[in-house]
C-alpha cells in the first residue's frame, strides 16, 4: 500500500503543479486543490497502513488498544480539510473579482507594478 | 591598586554619561555646553595624567580592569592602561579640552537649534576614542572603533542641508565601516586561531603568537586588519574620504581628522605590531602602502586650494608616513611622530578656521595680507606652519630628524641599499613638498597684499586664540627642551615600544650629520618648489598621480545599486508562474541534497505488494485517472467534475485507512466546494487555449514530473523508514480518550479537548474567510449598484 499512495501522491503534486503553472487563475485554484488532498494523503499515509488494524474507536477493554489505528493523522487532516476548503473559497473569490476588474482571469496579463529601487544616495 | 582600577572604566565610560546629558539638556543650556565639553575632558585628561604619574613612580604597574562581558563567547570589557594607551588617551583627551573651549567660540554664531547634539556626539567620539585607547579585548576595541565611525558621520554631517555634507559624510562612513567590519572579520579569525580576544595576551605570550603565526588563518587575519586600519586612517587607495570630510565645521576637522581619529588607524597597527609582525607581509605590505600615502599625500597637498583641503592631505601624507615607520618596526619613534602632527596640524586647523570665520572663505586664492589685521592668529600660525615644515627650533625639526636618523641605520633597509636610498629620496621628495605646502599656507594667506575678503575683518575672540596658542607653545616647547635628555626619556616612554631608546638633539653632533644633511636637502628643495610653484602648479595639472578614487568609489557604488536593481527587475518580476517555479526548484534540489547528504538508498524501502487490498488499488488507479482529466480537461465544466471525483476518491481512501470521521469531512466539505466552484465557475470565462509556448509547456510538463517525483521518493522514505515511533504516543492518546476524557471516539476527543485551542483557530478562520467573502460580494454588489 505504501507504494501505491506514494505513486498517487506524486501524481497528484504533479499534476497539482502542472495547474498551478498554467496561465489561468480557475486552473491555479484547481491545482492548489490537488495539492491540499495530495498533503492529507501524506498525511495518513505517514500513519502507516496494516489492514488488521480497526478505526480507533476506544472501549473499555485495555487490550484492543494496540488493534487500533493511530488517531494523529487523521486528527490533523480533519482541522486540515476545513483549513484547505475555507483558503481556497476564499482563492475562488478573488479570482472572480479578477475577472471582473479585469477581464481575463490569466495572471500575467493583469498590470504589473514595477518595482523600482530608488537610487537617491548616489549622485 | 584597586583604586586605579576603577579610574579606568570611568575615564572611558563617564563621556558616554555626559554625552547623552548633553543631548537632553543642549536645548535648555545652549551654548553653554561646550563647558560640558571641556569638563569631561579634562576629567579624562587627569585621570589619564594620574594613572601615568602613578605608573612611572610606582615600578610601572600596568592596572588592569576586567569585567566578563560575554564569557561565553570569550568577550570581555578589559581596559588596560599601559604607556602607549595613556599617551593616546591624553592626546585625545588634551586635544579635547582645546576643541572644546575653541567650539565655544565657533559654533554659537553657526547654529543654535543643534548645539546639543553636536556636543553630545563630539563627547561621545572622545569616549569611544578613549575606549579604543584603552581596549585590551580586541571586540571592545571593534565596538568603540564603529562608534567613532559614526559620531564622525554624524559631526561630518552637521551641516546636513548641504549636499556635499551629506556626500562627504556618506562616504566616510561607507569607507570607514567597511574597513571596520573587515577589521572584525580579522578579529575573529585571530581569535578561532589563538582561542582568545585579549589583546596583552596575544601580544605578550610567546605561545599564542606561534599558534597564531602557524595558523593558515594568519594571512588573511593580517590582511583583513590592514584594511581597516588603512581605511581608518587614509591610507592610499581609500584616502579619499578625508579631503571629502572637510565639509565638517573646522574644531571636528580638528579634533577627528586631525588630531585624533584619523590616528586611530595607526594606533590599531601600533597595537597589532607584537602580534603580527613576524609575517613576511607586514613590512613590504606597511612600507609601500605608508611611502605612498606619503608622498601622495603631499604631493596632492600643494596642488589644493582649499586651506583644509592642504592640511587634509598633509595629514594623510603624515599618516602615510606613521605606517611606514611601523612597517620598519621602528615603534620607538611612533608616539614622537603622532604627538608632533597632532601639536602642529590641530593648531594650524584652528587657525585656518579662524581665517575661514573671519573671511567666510578657505580658497587661499582670496586671502592674503592677513598678518596686518590678525597679528597674534598670524605668529601662530607661524609657530605651527614653521614645524610643519620642519624647521629648528621646531618640534617638527625633531621629529624629521629622528626619522631620517631612522631610515639610515633601519635594519630592515641595511640590508637593502637601494630600496634604502629610494625611501630617502622619496622622503625627503615629500618633506620638501609638506616644506613648500607650509610656506605657500603661511605666505598666501598671512603676507602679501591685503585682500578684498579681509578688509573688514576684526581679530578672533579669546576662546578661538588660545586653543592654538596652547598648541604652538607646546610645539616649540617640546622642540626646544629635547635638548634636555628627560624630554627624550618622556619620548621614549610614551611610545608602544618598551624600551625605546631614540635619541634626537636640536643641536648637530657628529653622529647626528646623516640626517642633519638630509635635512638641508630637505628645506633646500622645499624652497626650490616653492619658488617655482607656479611651474609646479602648472605641471600638477596635467600629471595627476592617482585616478580619482572618488570616481573609482561612485562607480562602484553605482554599479552595486545598478546589479541591484536588475537583480531585483529579473528576481521579482511580478510573473507568479516564475516564482512558483522558483520555490518547487529550489525544494526539489533541497530534495535531492537531502537525500544525498543522508545518503539514503532505497534498500531501505520494502516494497511489498503482498498486504495491497484490491480495493485500494483499484481506487489509485482511479484516482490517477482523474487527476490526468483535471490536468487535461478543455472545458470547465469536465475539470470540476473531475476534480470532485479527485476528492471522493480521497474520502475513499480515508475508508481504507479505517477513518471515518475525515470520511465524512471529507465528503461534506467535498460537496460545499463542487457547488461552490461550480457558482463561480459560472460567471467565469470559459477555458481559453493556453497562450504558451511549447516549450513553457515542456518546462511546465518538467517542473511538474520533478516535484511529483520527488513528493512520490518523499513519500517511500517517510513511511519507510524508521521514522515511525508513534506506536506509544497512539497508545497513550487512545488510552486517555478513554480514561480520562471519556469519549469513545479518539479523533472527535483529541479535536475537542486535546486540540481544542487549535479547533477553535480554525473555526475562527472559517468565519473569518466567510466574512471576507460576504463583505468582498457585498461592497461589489453596492459599487454595481
Amino acid at each position: 500500500m505504501e507504494l501505491l499512495i506514494a505513486i498517487v501522491i506524486g501524481v497528484l503534486f504533479g499534476g497539482g503543479t502542472y495547474l498551478i503553472l498554467r496561465p489561468s487563475l480557475i486552473r491555479v485554484v484547481m491545482g492548489l486543490a490537488l495539492y491540499s488532498n495530495a498533503a492529507n494523503l501524506v498525511m495518513i499515509a505517514c500513519g502507516g497502513y496494516s489492514p488488521d488494524r480497526t478505526a480507533p474507536f476506544v472501549n473499555s477493554d485495555t487490550n484492543s488498544i494496540s488493534t487500533l489505528m493511530d488517531p494523529l493523522p487523521p486528527d490533523f487532516i480533519l482541522t486540515a480539510i476545513v483549513i484547505s476548503f475555507a483558503v481556497n473559497a476564499l482563492f475562488l473569490t478573488t479570482c472572480y473579482f479578477v475577472y471582473l476588474d479585469h477581464g481575463t482571469d490569466d495572471p500575467g496579463q493583469l498590470p504589473v507594478n514595477k518595482l523600482k529601487v530608488e537610487n537617491d544616495f548616489v549622485e | 591598586m584597586s583604586d586605579l582600577e576603577h579610574v579606568l572604566p570611568a575615564i572611558v565610560f563617564l563621556p558616554f554619561v555626559v554625552a547623552i546629558f548633553t543631548l537632553l539638556v543642549g536645548r535648555l543650556i545652549g551654548r553653554q555646553a561646550g563647558w560640558l565639553m571641556v569638563l569631561s575632558s579634562v576629567t579624562a585628561f587627569a585621570g589619564s595624567l594620574w594613572l601615568f604619574i602613578h605608573q612611572q613612580v610606582h615600578d610601572r604597574v600596568v592596572p588592569v580592569f576586567t569585567f566578563a562581558w560575554l564569557p561565553d563567547l570569550n568577550i570581555h570589557l578589559n581596559l588596560r592602561a599601559d604607556p602607549f594607551g595613556l599617551f593616546f588617551a591624553m592626546l585625545i583627551a588634551g586635544i579635547g579640552v582645546l576643541v572644546g573651549i575653541y567650539s565655544l567660540g565657533y559654533i554659537p554664531r553657526l547654529a543654535t537649534g543643534r548645539i546639543g547634539r553636536y556636543y553630545a556626539a563630539l563627547i561621545g567620539f572622545m569616549g569611544s576614542m578613549l575606549g579604543i585607547a584603552l581596549a585590551d579585548d580586541l571586540f571592545l576595541l571593534f565596538v568603540f572603533w564603529e562608534v567613532t565611525s559614526i559620531t564622525s558621520f554624524l559631526l561630518i554631517g552637521f551641516w546636513y542641508e548641504q549636499d556635499k555634507a551629506r556626500k562627504g559624510a556618506l562616504t566616510a562612513l561607507q569607507i570607514t565601516a567597511l574597513g571596520g567590519l573587515a577589521m572584525m572579520a580579522g578579529f575573529v579569525l585571530v581569535g578561532e586561531a589563538t582561542g582568545t580576544y585579549q589583546i596583552s595576551m596575544l601580544a605578550s605570550q610567546e605561545v599564542l603568537r606561534q599558534q597564531l603565526a602557524d595558523s593558515p588563518l594568519f594571512m588573511p587575519a593580517l590582511l583583513l586588519v590592514f584594511v581597516g586600519a588603512f581605511t581608518k586612517s587614509a591610507q592610499v587607495p581609500f584616502h579619499f574620504w578625508l579631503p571629502n570630510a572637510m565639509v565638517a565645521p573646522t574644531p571636528v576637522s580638528t579634533y577627528l581628522h586631525a588630531a585624533t581619529m584619523v590616528k586611530a588607524g595607526v594606533f590599531l597597527i601600533g597595537r597589532m605590531l607584537p602580534i603580527f609582525n613576524q609575517s613576511a607581509c607586514w613590512s613590504p605590505i606597511l612600507i609601500t602602502v605608508g611611502l605612498l600615502t606619503f608622498f601622495v599625500g603631499a604631493y596632492q597637498a600643494f596642488r589644493e586650494n582649499d586651506l583644509k583641503g592642504m592640511l587634509a592631505r598633509t595629514t594623510i601624507s603624515t599618516l602615510g608616513l606613521v605606517m611606514m615607520i611601523y612597517g620598519l618596526n621602528a615603534a620607538s619613534q611612533d608616539a614622537l611622530q603622532i604627538f608632533n602632527h597632532a601639536a602642529y596640524k590641530g593648531a594650524l586647523f584652528l587657525v585656518v578656521g579662524i581665517v575661514e570665520h573671519a573671511t567666510h572663505t578657505r580658497d587661499i586664492r582670496n586671502l592674503g595680507g592677513l598678518r596686518k589685521k590678525m597679528p597674534t592668529v598670524f605668529v601662530l600660525c607661524l609657530l605651527s606652519g614653521l614645524s610643519m615644515a620642519g624647521l629648528p627650533p621646531f618640534f617638527g625639526f625633531i621629529a624629521k630628524e629622528a626619522l631620517y636618523a631612522e631610515l639610515l641605520h633601519n635594519v630592515f633597509l641595511h640590508n637593502r641599499p637601494f630600496l634604502q636610498w629610494f625611501v630617502i629620496g622619496t622622503c625627503v621628495l615629500a618633506n620638501a613638498f609638506i616644506f613648500a605646502v607650509s610656506f605657500r599656507l603661511i605666505f598666501g594667506v598671512f603676507l602679501g597684499p591685503l585682500s578684498d575678503k579681509a578688509q573688514d575683518v576684526h581679530p578672533p575672540c579669546a576662546f578661538l586664540w588660545i586653543p592654538p596658542a596652547i598648541l604652538a607653545v607646546v610645539t616649540v616647547a617640546v622642540g626646544i627642551s629635547s635638548a634636555w635628555p628627560s624630554t627624550q626619556n618622556l619620548m621614549n616612554m610614551l611610545s608602544s615600544e618598551v624600551h625605546a631608546e631614540v635619541h634626537v638633539s636640536l643641536f648637530p653632533s657628529v653622529d647626528h650629520l646623516g640626517p642633519l644633511i638630509l635635512s638641508c636637502c630637505t628645506i633646500g628643495i622645499g624652497i626650490l618648489i616653492f619658488k617655482a610653484r607656479g611651474v609646479v602648479g602648472q605641471a600638477q595639472r596635467q600629471f595627476d598621480l592617482l585616478p580619482a578614487m572618488q570616481t573609482v568609489w561612485d562607480g562602484f557604488l553605482n554599479g552595486v545599486t545598478w546589479f541591484a536593481e536588475c537583480f531585483v527587475h529579473h528576481w521579482q518580476n511580478g510573473s507568479m508562474r516564475w516564482y512558483f517555479s522558483a520555490i518547487l526548484l529550489f525544494f526539489v534540489g533541497l530534495s535531492i541534497l537531502a537525500i544525498s547528504y543522508f545518503r539514503l538508498s532505497f534498500d531501505l524501502v520494502p516494497i511489498s505488494l503482498s498486504q495491497m487490498p484490491w480495493s485500494g488499488l483499484s481506487l489509485c488507479v482511479l484516482l490517477v485517472i482523474t487527476v490526468v482529466t483535471v490536468v487535461v480537461a478543455q472545458t470547465r465544466l469536465g475539470a470540476a467534475i473531475a476534480l470532485t471525483a479527485t476528492g471522493f476518491l480521497v474520502a475513499l481512501i480515508f475508508v481504507v485507512y479505517r477513518s471515518p470521521d475525515i470520511l465524512l469531512t471529507q465528503i461534506l466539505i467535498e460537496s460545499v466546494s463542487t457547488i461552490f466552484i461550480l457558482l463561480i465557475l459560472f460567471y467565469m470565462p470559459s477555458f481559453k487555449k493556453d497562450r504558451l509556448r511549447p516549450a513553457q509547456k515542456m518546462l511546465n510538463l518538467g517542473i511538474s514530473c520533478a516535484v511529483g517525483v520527488t513528493m512520490f521518493i518523499f513519500v517511500l522514505f517517510a513511511t519507510s523508514l524508521p521514522f515511525r515511533e508513534t506506536e506509544n504516543l497512539a497508545g497513550e492518546y487512545l488510552s486517555r480518550a478513554f480514561h480520562g476524557a471519556g469519549g469513545q471516539n479518539a479523533v472527535n476527543v483529541i479535536i475537542v479537548d486535546f486540540r481544542a485551542v487549535d479547533t477553535m483557530g480554525e473555526i475562527t478562520v472559517l468565519v473569518v474567510v466567510g466574512l471576507c467573502i460576504f463583505g468582498l460580494l457585498r461592497t461589489r454588489r453596492r459599487m454595481q449598484l
